[in-house]
């Protein structure tokens, strides 16, 4: 089980050499390091298109248009 | 190697996953070259899921003018997103919107910024920015950063931070966590000798117990700092050197230790060897342990006629010893 979850990790990184270490670790820490990465992705895309519809409040009126267009294309 | 930079790496992980240190606890019992691999692929990972979001933010910010790009960032992107946006952007752009920033901010940013992603803009930026950041830095005690700046900031500009620098144990401490040995040993060079001196005696005193960083530190640079820095902490005081010997003994160090005596001067060998710290004979059957194990025996050998008698009989033996069962293997 470890095993798989370790396996799942190293599935979300580049792929190259190292990391063998992963299988030795115990399922618990194996949860956390997967959570923990899919949970930071999950927050700084949110945090990402909070910032993007916040930032549209700043932008000049006449700007605006071409902003969505760069950002939303 | 030493606890402090594990837990360094270990830090420096839970910040990228938003942790707390204590959940990755796990992870101590490894080497910190393996959990730098491990921190280094999560950073990538994360930030490759959001670069095409962020390619494009920093296309739009070439629309709106620097002082604006700054308050949008402060006020809606946050430090974390600042710093993902800031190596897509024109190194120039970049480096005039940091200007308008304010240091606390960019103390934040700094702690989320990988500086190798952002070399070219952190180039731009004048010395006196990057000291008022760094001032920020060590108020919070942000060592692990600022260290991971030295990397990448050019040598007039960390001259003009380490002037800023009056506590010897901030200046050893980011010196340790240098992770570049050419880096930290062009950083250990521009350090003036008084200086140097004064930074390897609060490591040598008891109640820093700072003196495995130190050790560590010696044993990454070049023979010629080396030696350097070995012949400071042989012209310590007995009682200094004592402490440092006992430091050595307790960590388990006397491998980094035989590196770093036989860098020194002769008259340093001779002092340090004579020493009675060295001489007992649980701190020689370390020694002699360390160097064997370290495939130290050549740079100890000669060393050895600095000794008093004794202590020189019982090291003699032991190679003795060791070479006849070798050969006997043989």
């Amino acid at each position: 089980m470890a095993n798989k979850q370790a396996d799942e990790l190293r599935s979300k990184l580049k792929p190259g050499a190292g990391l063998e270490f992963l299988n030795e670790l115990d399922k618990d820490s194996l949860t956390l390091l997967n959570k923990g990465l899919d949970d930071a992705k999950k927050t700084e895309h949110q945090a990402l298109d909070k910032a993007i519809e916040g930032s549209m409040t700043m932008i000049p009126f006449l700007l605006r248009g071409a902003f969505k267009k760069i950002l939303f294309p | 190697m030493s606890q402090l930079s594990t837990r360094a790496e270990i830090i420096k992980l839970a910040r990228l996953l938003k942790l707390k240190e204590a959940q990755l606890a796990s992870l101590e019992k490894y080497e910190v070259a393996q959990l730098r691999d491990l921190r280094e692929r999560m950073s990538a990972a994360l930030y490759d899921s959001s670069r095409p979001h962020l390619v494009r933010v920093a296309a739009a910010t070439k629309l709106i003018p620097v002082a604006l790009i700054a308050a949008i960032g402060e006020k809606f992107y946050g430090p974390l997103l600042c710093a993902r946006v800031t190596g897509l952007m024109s190194p120039e752009r970049a480096a005039e919107v940091a200007g308008k920033l304010p240091a606390t901010f960019l103390a934040d940013l700094s702690i989320e910024l990988d500086p190798r992603s952002a070399k070219e803009v952190i180039a731009l930026l004048p010395a006196s920015l990057v000291v008022t950041v760094a001032k920020e830095m060590l108020k919070r005690r942000e060592y692990i950063t600022m260290a991971r700046f030295v990397d990448v900031l050019s040598d007039k500009v960390i001259r003009a931070v380490m002037d800023v620098i009056k506590d010897d144990r901030a200046l050893l401490e980011i010196a340790f966590f240098v992770e570049s040995a050419d880096r930290l040993d062009a950083l250990i060079g521009m350090i003036p000798e008084e200086r140097l001196r004064s930074v390897i005696v609060t490591a040598a005193s008891d109640e820093n117990n700072l003196w495995p960083e130190a050790l560590s530190m010696m044993t990454q640079v070049g023979d010629k700092l080396r030696g350097k820095m070995g012949d400071i902490t042989a012209s310590l005081s007995d009682e200094q050197l004592s402490t440092v010997i006992a430091a050595v003994e307790r960590g388990g160090m006397w491998g980094a230790w035989v590196g770093v005596l036989s860098a020194m001067s002769v008259e340093s060998q001779r002092r340090v060897l004579s020493l009675a710290d060295v001489e007992s004979p649980e701190a020689l059957s370390a020694l002699a342990t360390a160097a064997k194990e370290h495939g130290l025996w050549n740079q100890l050998l000669p060393l050895l006629k600095f000794m008093n008698d004794a202590p020189r009989k019982q090291l003699e033996d032991f190679f003795e010893r060791v070479k006849s069962t070798v050969k006997n293997m043989g």
